[in-house]
């Protein structure tokens, strides 16, 4: 009889849990919902659409002036074909292209891949650790140059000496444009010089110990073969000028 | 007492095996309305999106300046086709701004000295880390900088920065403290993105690190 009464009870503490439990779930698949509409929404899609606008012509402008580059590069290899000094200059500029930046690199090297948390932070977690900051992409690529980078690259952003990485709010932007993770790092060089190098250094362990604690992305592979991209700025300054 | 229907046990089996269906079935939606919120940036403050609006609209312009540059040079190099005089000028002008670009030659120009000082007394004296000097560069380079030099060595790209105890490497070369920066460029953009609140120089200055900002009408870069 006490049994009867005993399991009884049990069912009715497990049916409440379940119940609670698909309440819970049900006012949290709405609440988003109900949030958005209390916060700021309208003004959040249009800027969120004007975003990805821009986004959407600079793409264009950017496949452009990869078009526009191979057609001007195929004309001087063809002057270079019928003049002597024409050809000697169009060498000397393949040679200045490559090392502005301006020219695709492939070759062996490196590849660091970084990428948010996929848990959830409880309450007693500090967010801040479970994410990737503007700092921690600076600070890779500073490594990556230390230890002998002939060239770097952030997803499609080719990283030069001038090449802004900072942050608006979560938001990485390299050279203006916007970066989504997983943040790609990619380094031409020695690849056993870089991996040697960039895994021993108190930064990057730091990162891996948050990998660890933490589960945010942090892996570093040597690879036989990486391509960075050119950069797609204008060479020419606009305010420094030759000294004379 | 005869009893209708399913036996208790049944009936218990049955609804967990419906509670957890449904518990089955609103995960994966619940997922699924978390990435999207993340992705689309529903919830975030509109003043980042903004000033990702406007990095986006100078990303635009730089775009621009770049294809009409390419274009001209592509009309100019099928005009010229058999005058060889006139190619070998364009080419000559292409290569003397890309040694500009490449640190080849010494360059003049405008634009701001920021000097940097520790604070070397007291019980804990500051220190600028690597990570204040990267931040610091990097919103240098995001405010209108086209090139920059720390105690007289250009950076380029290859140049790495960083502290090994009271030095500072500069790409091969080592430099020390106090830091003097400078940086042709767009005078008044960058002093003034600099010198937003809660910007670089603001968390320089709450280390105890002080950053003094000059703007210079002539600055001179070589290395």
């Amino acid at each position: 009889m006490i049994t009867r009464r005993r399991s009884g009870h049990l069912f009715l503490v497990a049916l409440f849990v379940m119940v609670a439990g698909f309440g819970y779930l049900l006012a949290v698949q709405f609440e988003p919902t109900v949030n958005d509409a209390y916060v700021v929404p309208a003004q959040n899609v249009e800027l969120v659409d004007i975003m990805q606008g821009l986004e959407k012509e600079n793409n264009t402008a950017a496949q452009k002036i990869v078009d526009l580059r191979g057609q001007l590069t195929e004309l001087e290899s063809k002057g270079a074909a019928t003049n002597d000094e024409v050809h000697v200059l169009t060498q000397q500029l393949g040679e200045l292209s490559a090392k502005a930046g301006l020219v695709e690199v492939t070759g062996p090297g490196v590849v660091v891949t970084l990428s948010d948390s996929s848990r959830t932070p409880t309450l007693s977690d500090d967010p801040n650790y479970f994410v990737i900051h503007d700092g921690y992409l600076r600070s890779i690529v500073n490594l990556m140059r230390r230890y002998g980078a002939t060239a770097i690259a952030i997803n499609d952003q080719r990283v030069l000496g001038d090449s802004s990485i900072v942050c608006a709010g979560p938001i990485i932007l390299v050279n203006s444009s916007r970066m989504s993770p997983p943040y790609v790092i990619t380094a031409l060089g020695n690849p056993d010089m870089l991996a040697d190098s960039i895994s021993q250094d108190v930064f990057f362990r730091v990162l891996e110990l948050y990998h660890d604690q933490f589960e945010i992305t942090c892996s570093l592979e040597k690879k036989t073969s990486v391509t960075v991209p050119a950069s797609l700025d204008n060479a020419a300054f606009k305010y420094a000028a030759g000294a004379k | 007492m005869k009893r209708i229907g399913l036996p208790a046990w049944r009936s218990t089996v049955l609804i967990f095996a419906l509670m957890s269906f449904l518990v089955g079935y609103l995960l994966p939606g619940q997922a699924r309305v978390v990435l999207e919120m993340k992705q689309t940036y529903q919830n975030e403050d509109p003043k980042d999106l903004i000033r990702v609006i406007k990095d986006l609209q100078q990303r635009k312009q730089d775009l621009l300046v770049e294809e009409t540059d390419v274009s001209q040079k592509v009309t100019q190099y099928l005009r010229s086709s058999d005058d060889t005089a006139a190619q070998v000028s364009q080419l000559q002008h292409e290569a003397t701004v890309l040694r500009q670009r490449t640190g080849a030659v010494p360059l003049v120009g405008p634009g701001i000295r920021i000097t940097i000082r520790e604070q070397s007394s007291g019980a804990s004296p500051s220190m600028l880390a690597d990570d204040d000097l990267l931040l610091l560069l990097s919103d240098l380079w995001a405010s209108g900088a086209e090139v920059v030099s720390l105690n007289g060595i250009r950076l380029t790209d290859s140049s790495s920065v960083y502290r090994a105890g009271l030095n500072i490497r500069v790409g091969g070369k080592v430099t020390y403290m106090p830091l003097v920066i400078d940086a042709i460029g767009d005078m008044d953009n960058m002093s003034k993105g600099l010198q937003i609140p809660g910007g670089v120089l603001d968390l320089l200055n709450l280390r105890r690190i002080g950053a003094i900002v000059q703007k210079v009408n002539l600055l001179r870069i070589t290395d």
